[in-house]
Order: C-alpha cells, then sequence, then structure tokens
C-alpha cells in the first residue's frame, strides 16, 4: 500500500492556518504525505460586475501562490508538505477534485469562529465537505494548539446501526498512529424516548465485541452522559492531543461524508479535532 | 509555479473545474448557451436601472429624436467594442483601459485612462445607489398606499441615510464575494424585460385610447438623427446612450476557452445587440409617444421627473401594477448595487498592483479572495460623493448620470484609440487593419469628439438639471472636476512612487514587439 495523502483545504487565512497546523499533527502521525491545496475561485459569468472591467483571477492566483509559498515555513521542519494551486467555480469542488486527483484518504479543513461557547462553527467550504467528501474530513477546533503527534483516538459510537464503518476507520487510525482507542458512547438524557434504551444496550454490546477482536491495540470504553450533550462531553475524560471519529448520518449519500444531528451537536462543545466518516453504501443494510 | 520553499511539485492550475461548476452535475452543467450569453449581456446593461436614469436627460437633450439617437449611439460604442475585444485577447488583463492605454501611450495617458475607468464607475455607483433610495420609498409607499412615503426620498437626511445603509450592505456583500447566481439572474433579467414590455404595451394602450399624457402618434421625423437641433444636443444625446449601452460588450470577451462558452462569442453578442436594440427601441418609443417631451407634468422634459423617469411614469402607464416597476428597478438596481462595487474595487486592484495607486489598494483578502482594501474605498468614495452632490444639487441623479456620460466617452475613447496604436504596425493586413484600426479609430475619434463637445457645453450654467457652482454648469464641474483631481492625484502618486511613472511595470509597446504580443513587465 502506498503511503496515505492528507490534503488540507488551505487559503491563507487564520482558520486554515490552524488546519494546516492539525494536517501538519496527523499526517506523520498516520504515517501520511501532507499536501496543501489552495483552491482560486473562478468567476460566475453570471456575476459580473456591472459594468464589466478586466479578470482578476491572475492577480489573485499570484497572491494564492504567495499564500502557498509560506506554508513551508508554517509546517515544522521535519513535516515534508507538498503545495497545489487549482482553479475551480467552488472552493470545496476543487478540494475535493485535488483529493479524488491526489487518491487522500483525509480532507483537512478549518472551522470559523463561533460564539464563545462553540468551540467549532462550520463555514460553506466545510459544510459542502461535509455533505459531499468520498473521503473522511477532518474538522480543526478554531484557535487550535498542535501536538507534535496524535496520542489517543476516540470513536463514536451512536445508537443506531451502521457504526461497523466508523470502528474500522478509529481502529486503523489507532493502529497506524500507534494511539491507544477509546470507544466512547455519549448520551444526553433529554434525547431518550422509550426504545433507545434498547439501542443503548446494543451499542455497548458492539462495543465490547469491538474489545474482544481488537487484541492488537488498546481499547478503552467510556460512557458520557448528561442532561445535555454539553453535559455529557464534559463527562468524558477527553486526553490532550486526540482525535474523535464519527460516523455519517444514514441520511448520506452513497460512499459520502454526511454530518448527522448528534454529531452536529457534539461539534459545539467537543474540545478536540473531529473526523468525519463517510458512510459506505453497505453500511445500510 | 512552484515556490522554491515548497517540497515535492506544485500542480499547475487544472482546468478540470473549468466550465463544469461539479463535475457531479452531469455532462455540459455550466456549459454558456445562447440564452445564457443574452442574460449575461443583458444583465450587464442593467435595462431598467439605465432606462430610469438616463431617459429623462436623453430626452431633454434629443427631444423627440430619442429613437434616433439611441440607434445612432449605438454605432460608436460597437466600434469601440471591437477594439476593446481585441486588446482583451492580445493583452488579457485585470486593469483593461488602464494597462492598455499605458502600453500603448505611455505611464501619464494610462494612468488619466485608468482614473477616467475608476471615475465612471465610482459614479455609476452612487447613481445606481441614488436610484434604488427612490425606488425603495416609491416601492414602500405603493406596498402602504400612502404616498407620503414615497416623498421621504425628497427628504436630503433621509435620502443620504438610506443611501449609506444600501451602500454598506452591497459593500458587505462584495467584500464577502457573494456573487450572484445563473438563477438569480436569469429571474432578474426576465423580470425586467417582461415589466419593461409591460410597461411599453401599457403606455401604447393609454396612447391607443386617448388617456395618455401627451398620445403622440410615431412619426417618422423621430428616427432622423438629423432632426437634432445642434450638434451640442447630438453629442450630449449620444454620451447618454453610451452609458445605456454600457457593459453590453462583456459578450464579446466571454470566450470560449475561458467562460465555457458553447456559442461563439459573435453569434451571442449579434442576438445580445439586437435584444437590446429592440427593447430600449420599444421602451423609448412607448415613453416618448406617452409622455411626449413637454416640461410639464409627465412630459419627459418636466426637470422634477429627469432623474428617474419610471418613479414618475410607472404609476399612469401602468396603474395599480407599477409597483411591478418599482419592483423591477429596485431589484435590479441592489443586484447591481453589489456588482458594481465590485468594477471600481478591481480597477483598484489592478491599478495598486502595477503601482500606479498604493500597496494597500492591491491586497486581497485570503479569505473571500476579494480585493478587500479597495471595496471597502470604494464604497467610501461613492457614499463620500453622493451625499456631497445631493447636498450640492436637487437633481443630483441628472447630474450624475450626464457626468457619467461624459466620463464613459473618454474612457472608451482613450480605450480605442490605445488599440489603434498598439495595433498601428499590423495595418498591411486587411482584416487587423478593419478590426484594429479602423473600426476602433472611428468610434474613438467620435467618442472624444462627443467628450469635448459636451464638456463645453456643460460648462453654462443652464446645461443639464441647471445647478451650478458659481455660475459654472455643476455637469462641468463633476465631470472634467474628476479628471481634473485625477491630474492632481497622478502628481502624487509620481512624487510618492515614482516607480511606475518610469515605466517599471508597464513597458510601452506595439503588438508587434518581441516576445508574446501582450507581454507586460510586472
Amino acid at each position: 500500500m502506498s503511503t496515505p495523502r492528507v490534503v488540507v483545504a488551505y487559503a491563507g487565512d487564520e482558520r486554515s492556518r490552524d488546519a494546516l497546523a492539525l494536517g501538519a499533527v496527523a499526517a506523520p502521525s498516520f504515517g501520511a504525505e501532507l499536501h496543501a491545496v489552495l483552491v482560486v475561485r473562478s468567476d460566475d459569468p453570471f456575476g459580473t460586475p456591472y459594468p464589466p472591467v478586466g479578470d482578476v483571477r491572475p492577480l489573485t492566483e499570484e497572491h494564492a501562490q504567495g499564500w502557498l509559498d509560506a506554508v513551508r515555513d508554517l509546517v515544522p521542519a521535519d513535516v515534508p508538505v507538498a503545495t497545489h494551486l487549482r482553479r475551480d467555480r467552488s472552493v470545496s469542488q476543487g478540494v475535493l477534485d485535488a483529493a479524488a486527483e491526489l487518491g487522500a484518504s483525509l480532507v483537512v479543513v478549518g472551522t470559523a469562529a463561533g460564539g464563545p461557547a462553540a468551540a467549532f462553527t462550520v463555514g460553506p467550504v466545510a459544510t459542502h465537505l461535509l455533505h459531499a467528501s468520498p473521503v473522511p474530513v477532518l474538522l480543526t477546533p478554531r484557535r487550535y494548539r498542535p501536538a507534535e503527534r496524535l496520542e489517543h483516538v476516540y470513536c463514536a459510537i451512536g445508537t443506531r446501526p451502521g457504526a461497523q464503518l466508523v470502528l474500522d476507520e478509529a481502529a486503523r487510525a489507532a493502529r497506524r498512529a500507534g494511539a491507544p482507542l477509546h470507544l466512547v458512547s455519549l448520551v444526553d438524557i433529554d434525547e431518550q424516548h422509550g426504545a433507545a434504551e434498547d439501542a443503548r444496550r446494543s451499542a455497548q454490546d458492539l462495543m465490547w465485541q469491538v474489545v474482544a477482536q481488537l487484541t492488537d491495540i488498546d481499547v478503552t470504553i467510556e460512557i458520557g452522559q448528561g442532561r445535555h450533550m454539553s453535559h455529557a462531553i464534559e463527562s468524558v475524560a477527553w486526553e490532550a492531543h486526540s482525535v474523535l471519529l464519527v460516523g455519517s448520518s444514514r441520511l448520506a449519500p452513497g460512499r459520502r461524508t454526511f454530518l448527522g444531528s448528534t454529531a452536529a451537536r457534539m461539534l459545539r462543545h467537543l474540545p478536540v479535532p473531529m473526523i468525519v466518516v463517510p458512510r459506505s453504501e453497505d453500511a445500510a443494510a | 509555479m512552484s515556490g522554491p520553499a515548497v517540497e515535492a511539485t506544485a500542480t499547475a492550475p487544472t482546468s478540470s473545474g473549468e466550465g463544469e461548476a461539479t463535475s457531479d452535475k452531469g455532462l455540459g452543467a455550466g456549459r454558456l448557451g445562447l440564452i445564457g450569453s443574452i442574460v449575461i449581456g443583458v444583465s450587464t446593461i442593467a435595462p431598467a436601472y439605465t432606462l430610469s436614469g438616463a431617459l429623462g436627460p436623453t430626452a431633454a437633450a434629443v427631444g423627440e429624436q430619442l429613437p434616433a439617437i439611441f440607434l445612432v449611439g449605438f454605432i460608436p460604442m460597437l466600434l469601440v467594442a471591437v477594439g476593446y475585444r481585441q486588446l482583451n485577447s492580445a493583452m488579457p488583463d485585470a486593469g483593461t483601459t488602464f494597462t492598455w492605454v499605458s502600453r500603448a501611450f505611455g505611464p501619464w495617458v494610462g494612468w488619466m485612462g485608468g482614473w477616467g475607468l475608476l471615475a465612471a464607475t465610482v459614479l455609476v455607483l452612487s447613481n445606481l445607489a441614488g436610484i434604488a433610495v427612490d425606488f425603495f420609498y416609491l416601492m414602500l409607499s405603493q406596498v402602504t398606499g400612502n404616498p407620503a412615503i414615497a416623498d421621504l426620498t425628497r427628504n436630503v437626511a433621509v435620502n443620504v441615510a438610506t443611501c449609506l445603509a444600501f451602500m454598506a450592505i452591497a459593500c458587505w456583500v462584495s467584500y464577502r464575494s457573494v456573487e450572484t447566481t445563473k438563477i438569480v439572474q436569469y429571474v432578474l433579467v426576465a423580470f425586467q424585460v417582461v415589466v419593461l414590455l409591460w410597461f411599453s404595451v401599457a403606455a401604447f394602450t393609454h396612447v391607443a385610447d386617448g388617456s395618455a399624457f401627451a398620445g403622440l402618434a410615431i412619426d417618422p421625423q423621430w428616427f432622423d438623427p438629423f432632426a437634432v437641433d445642434s450638434f451640442s444636443s447630438f453629442a450630449a444625446g449620444v454620451s447618454l446612450s453610451v452609458f445605456i449601452y454600457w457593459g453590453w460588450d462583456v459578450v464579446l470577451t466571454l470566450n470560449e476557452e475561458t467562460k465555457g462558452s458553447a456559442v461563439t462569442p459573435g453569434k451571442s453578442a449579434t442576438w445580445t445587440m439586437f435584444v437590446i436594440v429592440i427593447l430600449y427601441m420599444a421602451v423609448g418609443l412607448a415613453v416618448l409617444a406617452f409622455s411626449g417631451v413637454g416640461t410639464t407634468g409627465l412630459g419627459l422634459g418636466n426637470p422634477d421627473i429627469q432623474g428617474n423617469v419610471f418613479a414618475a411614469l410607472a404609476g399612469p402607464v401602468m396603474g395599480p401594477m407599477a409597483i411591478l416597476m418599482s419592483f423591477a428597478v429596485l431589484a435590479s438596481s441592489a443586484a447591481s448595487l453589489q456588482s458594481t462595487i465590485v468594477s471600481p474595487a478591481r480597477t483598484m486592484l489592478a491599478m495598486g498592483h502595477y503601482g500606479a495607486l498604493p500597496k494597500t489598494y492591491a491586497r486581497i483578502n485570503p479569505r473571500f479572495q476579494s480585493p478587500g482594501y479597495a471595496t471597502v474605498a470604494s464604497a467610501v468614495i461613492a457614499s463620500v460623493f453622493y451625499a456631497i452632490m445631493r447636498v450640492l444639487s436637487e437633481d443630483v441623479l441628472w447630474d450624475t448620470i450626464t457626468a457619467l456620460g461624459i466620463m464613459v466617452c473618454f474612457y472608451y475613447g482613450a480605450t480605442a484609440l490605445a488599440c489603434v496604436w498598439f495595433f498601428r504596425k499590423e495595418w498591411r493586413n486587411p482584416r487587423a487593419l478593419l478590426t484594429k484600426i479602423v473600426a476602433p479609430g472611428i468610434g474613438g475619434v467620435l467618442l472624444l469628439v462627443f467628450f469635448v463637445q459636451t464638456s463645453v457645453d456643460s460648462m453654462d450654467p443652464a446645461y443639464g438639471s441647471g445647478s451650478h457652482i458659481g455660475g459654472i454648469g455643476l455637469v462641468f464641474v463633476i465631470g472634467i472636476g474628476i479628471l481634473a483631481l485625477g491630474g492632481v492625484v497622478m502628481v502624487f502618486q509620481w512624487l510618492r512612487r515614482p516607480g511606475f511613472f518610469r515605466g517599471e511595470s508597464i513597458t510601452r509597446g506595439t503588438s508587434t514587439d518581441a516576445g508574446s504580443p501582450g507581454t507586460l513587465v510586472s
């Protein structure tokens, strides 16, 4: 198997510098190459200015190349990084095309400054990636402080079927990073209605099965519980320098990511970066 | 393309995403067909807005020969557009007029050409915002049935405050690079065309049943440009009609490679011209037949209605459906307001890039990929200009439109002559002689003649709306004052940043120079 690749959606602004910092941690942790992709948006001809003036895209590209040239200095010296300048009508589509061409196995994207309470606010590019990416998407919390390596991998197990894929992905990530795997079940009591109890039990059964199967990595189980999602998340002892994997919603069209409602609520309170794993076509079964 | 400090290779910009918005949306999605090109062409002349702003002043200048001027005014515009296209394919550049004129005539003339372009786009921005304010209050009064609200626009403080608010919103939107999308543009253009045609039909119906204000029958004399009473009037009319056609030539530069056009630019340009001329002719004839050119009541010569004709005529012509006209002009100017801020901002960006303006104007915001500083600067300058003009003149819209016509003639004329001079050594090739030298040469000379004639005439304090400062017509003060200010700023720039004026960023040359024809040093 060739070296996996991590693609960072880079723009030269503060949030994408956070994403680059996280990419520069994630790539070596997973033994992957780091690629920074900057997409220069081409004008929509229907958005032609009135009255028409010159095409400024070449100037934008010149600036963009400058921002990409600065990438090397933003990444630790021992982490190799390649840069790519692309054009597209849509920044997120350009990132997805680059990820496909590079055969990337992870796309890293920054998030916007939310209110004081929210660690993540997903901007339009990240939103599109989260709803269309065929590869996992890593969301960078605002003001992410980089570690040297990812030392813990968390995996969120929901109360609905279809968790196997995100488990496999998490196990693979933990193995690659040589990090312990923590299985987490987050339950906010508000959300429990009757039959949920069974689902919870089955999720826990699944977690125990995983623990029994995964003999080659260090697996622990944690249950986060609270009145609200924020309390449930706070009740988990999150290790520093870690990442959380979550599965996509069952609404995801085949082999795409789709941020589910629970994951979206988690996002607002989560203290660590989150990877949204796409759903596989057979996972619906 | 790869920076020396970056490891591995940097891929050159790929063209895979060109034309197709997303590759997943099926074959050919995003390809521009004939209808798409026409929609773009019509949207870039903003017909509801330009007609509302320019019909009155044009009628004031040429009287009943309004249709003739609409036809004749198209000719220099077309001739210049041919040259514009040649320059654009030889030297595609963000600076357009500024870069081309600098290349042909050197940095001093180029700087003034760029200033003319900049001034024209700032003027249109402030005029557009002013029209939007009028229609905003008109529509509110139509919705609420309270005519007093429509008069709020005559209150200078309210008017200026509203205008600044509109400008701030438009600035914010274009700072964030929010573009009008295809679907919005289709709806806007279709809506404007339907409402304008509706207006024309309704006006002719009134004429037919005798309920029109003037109720004139169409007269062949209207189509005779030689019936215009003087060359001054003729020149004034043409410079205004240059303004109303301003922008359609974008369809000529929507070429296959860069914009994913599926039809030849020539074909779409021809159709766009046809659609635009028919539309303008229909509305022009309808207004003329309905109102006449009298100076009272609804006559087009009445100074009270001239700056914004549809605001006055839509009610009498369309009855209760006049609200559709308000909505059409408001929607068209609101959409244009955003895209109109983009114009001066991009020109400032290009001039900053070449060192003709301070470097801060060349800044690009990485998050939105927009010229952030230049965008805010454009909005601020246009706002301040509007506020001052509004206080100085009752008929600010009329005077800015007239000054705008002068400015467009100036920079289009300069561009056309730059084309002639840049390509002059290709004269032995008959095709080049026609499209690069003769056509733009005639067009450019005509526009500059109209520019000079209109400028001289506008010194008369009675010119245009009759506003004047110290006995000199306000239009002259605005038009020539802005150009003179440009000269001052230019000298200031030369003292502060002489590099550009020494030809360090754009070298003078011709199309036959060694190297690729459009080589620029930057």
